[in-house]
């Protein structure tokens, strides 16, 4: 060759070179394009078949490979879980590989295999349908987390296994960069998963604490009871109202809006009375599930003033400490109780205005069944006969007191029958204007379609008397005018606390109204609260038993009875009296007439023995003879011993051990005729209701004179039994 | 951007689609490689005005079915293209074609001669310039660069770029239109078909027969075709008798886009002579 030629050989010997050069550089520049683009794919892709899909594909076109997949185990067989053949469409694979059982899946790390190594592998080897094992196929492991056993595999039928495993470092870039995604893949949709929980749980606890919130705002706002949530999380005070109810609101008399904004010391009063201890004071030593429950004074918006039930209780919410305090308006229910205690206060008066009544009246008895005695005996002019007549003018007049004493406690004599109001205070006229000073004008506005009402006449006079002497002697000295009025009233509905001093519940329907209405001085209000109490006068001579009997009388008719009164104006006393007829009382039998001044026998049979004693004296001075019995149960055997020789059994109605009224029953059991005369200071209705059926002869109110004892047993003790009486 | 709606017939067992505009004498618009028929958008209603213009797309390409069991080689696409046009029922009629179509006008005149009346290559391939051997299809530079281009609308638009003479026409419509086949899997492999399946013995083979054509040739080359060198146009112009060559400055390989109504009169002389 020549020089020339040499020098051209060697240009294009360095020629040579340099496009070797430079086609291994534009295909290094083209695998780090490749892997960018891997890179993309792997950066985008949720779904990790598409995206492996995507990858093979990239892989495929630029490295000119035809085939690539990623293969897992599944039994004795590897299935493309992601494939991409360059001739192929993708929907229409049908590719087999079946692993012998020699081999080991998946290799321990990337291999290239020739037709030998890949005969050693698979058994089966089948890309769109060619059996044929390929030139060269390359195999990589991709062990991510879930699919351990994963490879990728790229196949090419014009391919050397020496170019695949110039090519490998550039798959194995690309099985590390497909792992590392499908991790994150893994951990993406494990933390989406968990996330979608966590809403789905989120949700339901959200829709749960809604309900529960609208339930407890329900509870919260339709408790009758004021309920307030109070910040009490600083010691020593309680303060501003957090939450307040509508019920809260209705009974402060402050919005919603203006109660949560206060504190709690606005809505407190000063108690009625020195505590020991504050109702704060006491919530702050709480423990945990006690209660603080006491009554308090509490303020309205409008500065009154009213008591309250109020229950506290420390808790916490949110990490705050609160006072949940309930307070109920209790006004009502402490003139409730303030009405019932007087009731009850009137009540036990009563039995021992009762109690003490049905002594005197035994005493009073003996005091006029004795005296009695001794004034037949003495003679007209005997010494001391003037003092005797005195003592028993005295005891009569004790009597009165007494039968008003018993007319308070409701256990007065009755006798009732249906009468006209209207009547009765005619009938009394004359002696109601005796009553009445000349100075006051006493008027009348009797409503004359008065229906009848219930009771007893003469109890019922002596209210109307009570009431018209009392506002007569309340005018005084100066005129003025006293009105009696009468009305008659339909209700449809009672309000009782208009009401309230007979302690009746009064139900609707028709009454009488008598009204007595007087321009006296009235009443100051402390005057007003005990006018009816027992022994209560504002007059020097008094025995305050007036309206006391008038109270008591009116309670035992189921009547009302109500006073308005202002001091320098006057009185009003109003009695409301159910219309209507009650059964008739029993009928008394007509008595046995019988001649007088026979000699009689009587059973008398009374627990105090002084009693019998003046019966006794009293009927043996008249010639009678007489058998006493300290019990019922005595009395009884005395009957069954000499059944023929009592005439008459006098018998007490209260007595111990065996009363009144089943002694009568028994001494009808031994003796069916015989007559039987009741005694008692108080003849209650009930009484006589219980008596009813068994025949009562007689009754005789205690004190009751020797000339009604005589007149009782003369007229009613036969003169000749009958044959089995 | 079409006047003219796409419509489909079945040749062969797959769709054809095709956009189908104006009277006159027939004429059939062949794209190449990386187009398809909204290639001739700028032409289309121009050429209407004097012919029945088809504007096809092949088969792999465009709206057209993309079956990658069946060859895309020049020699298949005409006998197919044949068909179609038969179906179509087209009278001898003028081909227009582009790029590689421009090597399915040369075999399509040589094999169907009675079929054509005029032939005309815009920047077509010929002869064995286009230098593809199949079984190293897929590892020659300008495949690798259209593999790349399949993937990466990055790459792909540097091809579309250094095609157009205007660069500035290379806006985001146009490329959305060169890319649309690349959105789906099968569109980029049916693209890759249609590179590989490209043997230039389909060429080579009738150089002898393209020598002996009566059909009148029309060759048109862009000055600033960086693909295809004007050796060929040189030599086709050289080879087949008659032919006439005309060479359109500022004009790139997509000359369509750079010079539209320069090729309208040029090709309205040519099949008006």
């Amino acid at each position: 060759m020549t020089p020339d030629a040499e020098n051209m050989q060697d240009l294009q010997d360095r020629l040579h070179v340099l496009e070797k050069e430079n086609e291994a550089l534009a295909e290094r520049a083209e695998d780090i394009t490749m892997l960018g683009l891997v890179a993309e794919q792997t950066g985008i892709g949720t779904d990790p078949v598409e995206m492996l899909a995507s990858v093979l594909e990239r892989v495929c076109i630029l490295k000119a490979i035809s085939y690539g997949a990623c293969l897992e185990p599944a039994g004795p067989h590897l299935v493309a879980t992601a494939h991409y053949h360059i001739r192929r469409d993708d929907e229409l694979a049908a590719d087999l590989f079946k692993l012998r059982d020699s081999a080991s899946w998946p290799p321990a790390e990337a291999v290239v295999l020739d037709p030998a190594d890949c005969g050693r592998m698979f058994e089966q080897f089948s890309i769109e349908g060619q059996a044929a094992a390929p030139p060269a196929a390359a195999v990589v492991p991709l062990p991510y987390t879930d699919h351990p056993g994963s490879c990728l595999l790229f196949v090419d039928h014009q391919r050397t296994p020496d170019e695949f495993r110039v090519m490998l470092p550039l798959i194995k870039r690309v099985a590390d960069l497909i792992q590392a995604r499908l991790d994150n893949l893994r951990l993406v949709a494990r933390l989406e998963r968990l996330n979608l929980n966590l809403d789905l749980e989120v949700a339901e606890r959200i829709e749960d604490l809604r309900r529960s919130e609208a339930r407890y705002r329900i509870l919260f706002d339709h408790v009758p009871d004021a309920v307030l949530l109070v910040d009490a999380d600083a010691e020593g005070s309680l303060g501003r109202i957090e939450d307040a109810n509508e019920a809260a609101a209705a009974m402060y008399g402050y919005s919603r809006e203006d109660l949560e904004r206060l504190d709690i010391e606005a809505l407190s009063a000063p108690g009625l009375g020195p505590r020991l201890e504050s109702f704060e004071a006491r919530v702050w030593r709480l423990q945990p599930g006690e209660t603080v429950h006491e009554e308090l004074q509490h303020r309205r918006k409008d500065g009154s003033v009213f008591p309250v039930e109020a229950i506290g209780t420390l808790v916490n919410l949110h990490g705050r400490q609160y006072l949940l305090a309930f307070a109920r308006d209790i006004t009502e229910r402490k003139q409730t109780e303030q009405a019932m205690l007087k009731v009850q206060r009137t009540e036990s008066v009563g039995v021992l205005a009762g109690g003490i009544a049905h002594d005197f009246n035994n005493l009073l008895t003996a005091i006029m069944g004795q005296t009695g005695i001794a004034l037949e005996l003495l003679g007209d002019q005997a010494p001391g006969r003037d003092n005797l007549v005195k003592a028993q003018s005295a005891a009569t007049k004790a009597a009165t007191l007494t039968q008003q004493m018993l007319a308070y406690s409701g256990r007065g004599k009755f006798d009732i029958q249906p009468l006209l109001l209207n009547d009765l205070i005619r009938e009394n006229l004359q002696f109601l204007e005796s009553a009445i000073p000349k100075q006051v004008s006493f008027v009348q506005d009797l409503d004359e379609n008065l229906p009848p009402v219930t009771g007893d006449p003469s109890q019922l006079q002596q209210v109307v008397m009570n009431l018209v002497i009392n506002g007569a002697e309340s005018i005084g000295e100066a005129p003025g005018i006293l009105s009696i009025r009468t009305r008659r009233l339909q209700l449809e509905q009672v309000d009782n606390r208009e009401w309230p001093l007979s302690g009746n519940t009064l139900v609707p329907g028709e009454f009488v109204l008598v009204e007595v209405q007087d321009t006296g001085c009235g009443m100051t209000e402390e005057v007003r609260t005990r006018v009816f109490d027992p022994f209560f006068s504002t007059k020097p001579k008094g025995h305050g038993l007036g309206l006391s009997a008038v109270q008591g009388i009116i309670r035992a008719h189921r009547g009302g009875l109500a006073v308005q009164s202002e001091v320098g104006v006057g009185s009003t006393f109003r009695i409301l009296l159910p219309v209507g007829y009650p059964e008739s009382p029993a009928r008394r039998p007509v008595p046995r007439s019988l001649a007088q001044g026979s000699r009689r026998t009587v059973l008398v049979i009374d627990d105090e023995d002084y009693m019998l004693e003046v019966v006794r004296d009293v009927l043996e001075s008249h010639g009678h003879a007489s058998l006493l019995a300290l019990s019922g149960e005595q009395g009884i055997e005395m009957l069954g011993r000499e059944p023929e020789r009592i005439d008459l059994v006098l018998l007490d109605l209260t007595m111990p051990g065996l009363g009144g009224v089943e002694t009568l029953r028994r001494l009808r059991k031994v003796t069916p005729g015989i007559p039987v005369v009741l005694s008692s200071g108080f003849a209650a209705e009930e009484a006589l209701g219980q008596l009813k059926g068994l025949n009562l002869d007689g009754f005789l109110q205690k004190p009751y004179l020797a000339a009604d004892l005589l007149r009782m047993v003369e007229t009613l003790a036969p003169q000749v039994r009958p044959e089995n009486g | 951007m079409f006047q003219a709606a796409a419509q489909k017939i079945r040749i062969q067992g797959h769709d054809l689609a095709y956009r189908r505009q104006g009277l006159g004498s027939p004429l059939l618009l062949v794209h190449g490689i990386t187009t398809y028929s909204f290639i001739w958008r700028n032409l289309l209603p121009e050429l209407a005005r004097n012919h029945d213009v088809v504007a096809v797309d092949l088969l792999g390409c465009g709206d057209s079915d993309m079956p990658l069991d069946q060859s895309y080689s020049i020699a298949a696409h005409v006998e197919r293209l044949e068909a179609f046009t038969q179906a179509l029922g087209l009278g001898p009629f003028g081909f227009v074609g582009h790029d590689i179509g421009g090597g399915i006008a040369q075999r399509f005149a040589v094999k169907h001669p009675d079929r054509l009346t005029h032939a005309v290559v815009m920047n077509g391939v010929a002869f064995d310039y286009w230098p593809v051997q199949p079984i190293i299809t897929m590892r020659t530079p300008i495949i690798r660069q259209l593999a790349m281009a399949a993937l990466d609308l990055g790459a792909f638009k540097l091809i579309v770029q250094r095609g157009v003479f205007h660069k500035e026409r290379v806006t985001p419509e146009l490329m959305s239109l060169f890319w649309k086949p690349m959105l789906t899997r099968l569109g980029r492999k049916a693209f890759l078909h249609f590179a590989e399946s490209l043997d230039n013995h389909d060429l080579t083979d009738i150089t002898a027969e393209l020598r002996q054509t009566r059909i009148p040739f029309l060759i048109l080359r862009g000055t600033e075709d960086v693909y295809l060198s004007a050796e060929i146009a040189h030599r086709l112009h050289q080879e087949i008798p008659g032919s006439r060559l005309v060479e359109i400055p500022e004009a790139g390989h997509f000359f369509q886009e750079d010079q539209p109504q320069r090729l309208v009169n040029e090709l309205e002389t040519f099949l008006g002579a």
